[in-house]
């Protein structure tokens, strides 16, 4: 029952009378040329970013040699097996993004936007690769992404929004799971809930907009930004509504707790990996945080790994950050195996997937954003190479390149001055 | 140099002023006799054509104030000459202090002129709330201990601060979430059942043991071990209500190998089952805990158990110290409603299988253990029952329209208009036709209202409003919450737009124990204290560091502020003074004898101890050090901005950051000298390595040492060098040591003074003061100095400014702006 004074509620009443006609009204968002463009010459269908928070230790990462005769670094060693199913990208990294650890959020967005208030700087990003793939990958999944992470440290982001807003990884296998594949024990009272919650919704917009008229002009600016994030609420419950009675996929049930990093690593990489096959989402970003929980290598513990990454060249030290990157790239190693060995149609979904791997940090001891570490993996991409770039060559030529290849219509992203087809596609 | 960056500039301005009008001719006349020739003469042969040191040339500096940008270049100059930066000290021909004061004092005259003359013009005054304040505010409103902000993504922090309404933002993310948190908030805030307060002793068979606990009569034991399997709970226990629960354990822990064996271990010792002896210890002195892990019971009602050898994911509800001799052990868990806990012993020595052995005709594990006898649980505490929602929406003989009225009346913290209340009215209607239910539809409204912009924002929305407006601003500056009845009265009469009244509520506010909110919240973000913790100090270096030392660390600065300012005493012992708040733990850790149990007291120093101030306290100095070494760096910084007011810039992006290399074994102090060698690095260095010098005789912890260890290396062995702390800062002074540091800082008082004051304008308005506001502020300690700045006195008087009164700005006063502006 609605009020005549609730314009609101005829407003809502309009919006299921569209969901009632369309089967999947966040549609709408999508731009449908770049969706209706078909996969043309490529069989990657999905994009997984990963993103390594203090960086990859650069004498330890980048291989001897450049093209198809490169010899593989001590770091890319548990990745001998996948040799030609990699390429390591070197001189290529963000020009026009500084400022150390502010700078490594960058690493997906090749966007910096310093801004200085007062004596603060505030850094400012806007939208990501995987972010701006997502609407169109993921048009028919349950989730338009996946933000995922090895531990529950909330660390950088490496996932954007249009608006600029960062999307933190979710690092407990606990909650990725559930939300993955445990259905909903009562998805009536979930549709109900949904609907309360618009009603509420609907009263606080309208009741915003009364506010909005009794503050200065100044003050409508910040309300506008609170009204645009009631409207994108309602768009994500559209999207929601359209899933909730769905069944979700079912998967072998596993251990879902880990003590170390690298054990909840593996444990998100199979979720991630899960995620994938059951084709709940076609954009993935997945971070590793400096941190969050223990770090055991061949059993001895590492107690403080931001200060190992500031090593001052002691060969002890450096030890021990080589060793727990290395840590990090056997379980990635055995993601990739485990893609590879998973088939997906005629393939196989290593085959059918575009992976990115690197950091917004260079050299992670003196806080360097030049030269990071970058390394390709999967379907769509020319492989078993070490591509050595001119000096300064923007990450964004290689996103291009990506995006072509995953059959998106787009010739430049954020400061791109060309792209990597000769290179690598 | 304290200059902003170019691209940066134009946003500064636009957030400390507004653009000016038209500037008068008399301020060009006064520039033209004043500042170009005091410019010409010491200043271009550095700044000009030819140098253009720090990156700033003074012949391209346009003198027109009346553009933002421009007016906050004058005003890094005016800075740089009143710290004593600049002209140089070693400067040829240095200009008298005559020429130097009538240079600043027309600067200063100017730029009050032209900033008076603009402040009226509209900037934006709506803030959201600061998740602490959110919670407050649920707590204040309903009653309950219900936190509107979990799994918030947190705001960034701007000049330390996370209450800044720049940069408190709504996304998406943030609304879906606070509507799941306000829909919560709504359930228990009007709750269906009745009084849901309790107490109950869980022993014998109620106590719930892991299977791998020994069952010794009274008492059960368990050993160090992360697994539930060796851990007690209440049986059958889960929170009916969320809030704070007061629980009590009856227990020790001890080794009990010395009683088994007065006479010394036997050979060989005693095996566990999986056949290993039991050979380590841990020191009899050192603090042994037990945590209290906190997890949501399954929908049997029974405790998860975990998969496997892990433990159930839980979380760390409280902990407490535990001894060798039974006791009763209180904390105070918050819990949520379906939650149940269970005990940890966290630091014995990790063990599965405990050898056993007969001993007095009982078969007895050995080793490290705890002995627990019984848990008892009370509560929710801290809850004012019938709560105050409750109350409210039963009111007999009020119509639902009055009902709600008087609950958004509370939520709103302003009268609700008409239209407003068809909104609310509409969605209760809805929902009691849906479930004729009337508590459900009061709860409908409470979750609308919790997601409003009316609930989540602070505004002013003109004159006739003012005393509302005032009202909020007071109670979140001073409670960080909602006002109280007496508040909403007074907002009301209208009465709170006159500043001896606002000036009485103030102090009434701070004498409320809800003030300690203010000081926490205004403590750990000015001090960032909160920063304490997340790099936590490496346990090989330092022993001594575990979390109730932790706690203790984070604890002192705050109760130091709220002594200052409950004694209303003078800023100056935020630099020295001669007591400090401390519990025994952190006694301890200072060397400080006499001082016993946890309660935090005011204890009175020995003569020369340097825990007296702020800069001695370990929570500053541990907050500044990265858990592993110190950085004179980051302590000089720390206390350039924190005390004296002056900002670095970040090095500048052309500059090659140095790469730390510690194998050529250079001191810190060899490196900086190294490093201060190049010019660009120079500038800003020479301001900042003295003050963090002075400070290297505290570790990383804040312990005092008086030698560094230099870490051994594959060609030389491990060795001591003594710690050099002096220094010299750019004009001229020189530092010895710690104490002289204190010195020179006690003689910068007003500096110190004025930065703040600063930080809390900033943290009372959530904004930056606008040029004019700086003006305000320097009148209102210049009225403070002759009483030293005591601190309460500063923050009723902030309290009773026109920019927080949001009325106009009495005209100026200073002679030089009557003499410019006629």
């Amino acid at each position: 029952m609605s009020s005549p004074l609730s314009p609101a509620f005829a407003r809502r009443t309009f919006l299921k009378g569209i969901g009632a006609t369309i089967a999947l009204p966040f549609l709408e968002s999508v731009p449908l040329a770049a969706a209706a463009r078909p996969l043309i010459g490529t069989s990657a269908k999905r994009l997984l970013c990963f993103g390594v928070t203090l960086g990859m230790h650069p004498e330890s990462w980048v291989p001897s040699g450049t093209g198809n005769d490169f010899k593989l670094s001590p770091l890319l060693s548990p990745l001998a097996d996948l040799r030609d199913q990699i390429s390591v990208v070197s001189n290529i990294d963000h020009p026009s993004v500084s400022g150390g650890h502010k700078g490594a959020p960058a690493f997906l967005s090749g966007t910096y936007l310093p801004e200085r208030i007062g004596e603060s700087i505030v850094i400012n990003n806007s939208i990501t690769l995987d972010q701006k793939v997502a609407p169109i990958l993921s048009r028919d999944c349950r989730f338009e992404s996946l933000q995922l992470s090895a531990t529950t440290k909330p660390g950088d982001a490496f996932s954007w929004n249009q608006k600029g807003i960062p999307m933190h990884g979710d690092g407990s296998p606990e909650s990725v799971f559930k939300k993955l594949f445990v259905n909903d024990a009562d998805p009536a009272a979930t549709e109900r809930r949904i609907q309360v919650g618009q009603s509420v919704l609907d009263a606080v917009l309208e009741d915003s907009a009364l506010l909005a008229r009794q503050v200065s002009r100044a003050d409508q600016d910040r309300l506008d930004q609170y009204m645009t994030s009631i409207r994108d609420v309602e768009m994500q419950i559209e999207r929601q509504r359209a899933w909730v009675s769905k069944e979700k996929p079912s998967v072998k049930r596993m251990a879902l707790t880990a003590p170390t990093y690298h054990a909840n690593l593996q444990l998100m990489m199979e979720l991630a990996a899960l995620a994938v096959q059951t084709d709940s989402t076609r954009t993935l970003s997945f971070s590793l945080p400096g941190g969050g929980l223990p770090i055991d290598v061949d059993g001895i513990r590492v107690n403080d790994y931001h200060g190992q990454s500031h090593h001052g060249k002691d060969p002890k030290v450096v030890a021990e950050l080589v060793a727990i990157e290395l840590a990090h790239m056997k379980v990635f190693g055995k993601f990739l195996q485990r893609l590879r060995d998973t088939s997906d149609g005629d393939s196989n979904l290593l085959e059918t997937s575009q992976i990115l791997f690197g950091s917004g940090l260079g050299n992670g001891s003196s806080h360097s954003n030049r030269n990071l570490p970058i390394l390709l993996a999967g379907g769509g991409l020319r492989h078993g190479q070490h591509i050595a770039c001119p000096e300064g060559t923007p990450l964004t030529n290689l996103f291009v390149t990506m995006m072509q290849r995953l059959g998106i219509d787009e010739d430049s992203f954020a400061g791109s001055t060309g792209n990597l087809n000769n290179e690598i596609a | 140099m304290a200059r902003v960056p170019l691209p940066f500039a134009a946003r500064v301005a636009a957030l400390a002023c507004a653009p000016f009008a038209p500037a008068s001719t008399d301020i060009a006349q006064a520039f033209a006799d004043n500042i170009d020739p005091f410019v010409t003469a010491n200043c271009v042969k550095c700044h000009g054509d030819e140098k253009q040191k720090g990156d700033f040339r003074f012949d391209e500096l346009s003198r027109d104030l009346n553009d933002p940008a421009t007016a906050i270049y004058w005003m890094d100059v005016l800075d740089i000459v009143e710290i004593g930066d600049m002209p140089p000290e070693d400067a040829k021909d240095r200009p008298s202090n005559e020429a130097l004061s009538a240079f600043t004092n027309t600067i200063r005259g100017a730029l009050r002129a032209v900033a008076a003359a603009h402040n009226k013009l509209e900037r934006p005054e709506i803030r959201r709330l600061s998740h602490s304040a959110m919670d407050h505010t649920v707590q204040d409103l309903t009653g309950v201990a219900l936190p509107l902000s979990t799994d918030l993504p947190p705001d960034p922090l701007v000049a330390g601060f996370d209450n800044i309404a720049e940069t408190m933002t709504i996304s998406q993310e943030v609304m879906a979430q606070l509507q799941k948190n306000a829909h919560r908030v709504a359930q228990f805030a009007l709750p269906a059942d009745q009084n849901p307060t309790f107490a109950k002793t869980f022993a014998d068979k109620d106590l719930g043991v892991g299977k791998a606990v020994f069952n010794l009569g009274d008492f059960r034991a368990a050993f160090s071990n992360k697994n539930l399997s060796h851990a007690f709970y209440p049986a059958d226990f889960a929170a009916p209500f969320p809030g704070y629960y007061d629980v009590e354990v009856l227990g020790f822990a001890m080794d009990n190998r010395e009683i088994i064996y007065p006479n010394g271990l036997p050979d060989p010792l005693p095996l566990a089952r999986d056949k290993r002896p039991l050979r380590k210890r841990i020191p009899a002195n050192k603090p042994r805990y037990v945590q209290i892990r906190a997890l949501a019971v399954l929908p049997d009602g029974s405790i998860p158990q975990g998969s496997g050898a892990a433990p159930p994911p839980a979380r760390t509800a409280g902990e407490f110290q535990i001894a060798p001799k039974a006791e009763i052990h209180r904390q105070r868990v918050w819990l949520d409603a379906g939650e149940t806990f269970y005990l940890q012993y966290g630091s014995g020595i990790r063990q599965n299988n405990a050898p056993i052995v007969e001993y007095k005709g009982k078969q007895v594990p050995i080793g490290e253990a705890i002995y627990v006898r019984a848990i008892g649980i009370a509560g929710p505490v801290q809850i004012q029952w019938p709560l105050p929602l409750v109350e409210l929406t039963q009111a007999p003989d009020a119509s639902p329209e009055e009902k709600i009225t008087a609950l958004l009346t509370r939520t709103f913290r302003r009268p609700v208009d008409a239209t407003t209340l068809s909104l609310y009215q509409a969605l209760f209607d809805e929902r009691y036709a849906q479930t004729n239910h009337e508590t459900a539809a009061y709860r409908q409204v409470l979750e609308a209202a919790l997601c409003s912009p009316r609930f989540l924002f602070n505004y002013d929305d003109g004159p006739a409003n003012q005393s509302w407006a005032t009202a909020c601003r007071l109670s979140y500056f001073l409670w960080n919450s909602m006002p109280d009845g007496e508040l909403f009265n007074l907002a009301a009469t209208g009465d709170l737009v006159d500043p001896s009244i606002v000036g009485q509520q103030a102090r009434r506010l701070l004498a409320d124990p809800r003030a300690q909110r203010f000081v926490e919240d205004f403590t750990g973000q000015w001090l960032n204290t909160r920063h304490v913790g997340k790099m936590v100090p490496d346990a090989k270096r330092f022993p001594t560091y575990d979390k109730n030392l932790e706690d203790a660390i984070k604890t002192e600065p705050g109760a130091f502020f709220g002594e200052v300012l409950r004694r209303n005493l003078s800023v100056s012992e935020f630099i020295e003074s001669d007591f400090a708040m401390l519990n025994e733990r952190l006694a301890d850790h200072y060397g400080i004898k006499g001082v016993s149990g946890s309660e935090f007291r005011s204890v009175k120093l020995p003569r020369k101890s340097p825990r007296g101030g702020i800069l001695g306290q370990a929570s500053v100095l541990t907050a500044t050090s990265d858990g592993t070494r110190t950085s004179p760096v980051i302590r000089g910084i720390w206390v350039l901005e924190n005390i004296l007011g002056g900002h670095v810039s970040p090095p500048p992006a052309d500059v090659k950051p140095l790469e730390p290399d510690v194998r050529g074994a250079l001191s810190i102090r060899e490196m900086l000298e190294k490093h201060r060698t190049v010019e660009t690095c120079s500038d800003c260095h020479k301001k900042i390595d003295p003050l963090g010098f002075a400070l290297e005789n505290f570790d990383p912890i804040g312990s005092w040492r008086d030698s560094y260890v230099v870490r051994k290396t594959e060609d030389r062995p491990a060795s001591r060098s003594p710690i050099d702390a002096s220094g010299q800062l750019p004009d001229g002074t020189e530092i010895d040591d710690f104490a002289s540091l204190q010195q020179v800082l006690l003689a910068k008082c007003d500096r110190f003074a004025a930065t703040l004051t600063d930080k809390l304008f900033v943290h009372a308005m959530g904004r930056l003061p606008t040029i004019h506001e700086k003006h305000v502020l320097e009148d209102l300690l210049a009225a403070a100095a002759p009483q030293d700045y005591r601190l309460a006195d500063l923050v009723v008087a902030l309290c009773q400014s026109p920019a927080f009164l949001n009325a106009e700005a009495s005209a100026p006063t200073d002679p030089v702006i009557a003499a410019i502006s006629r």
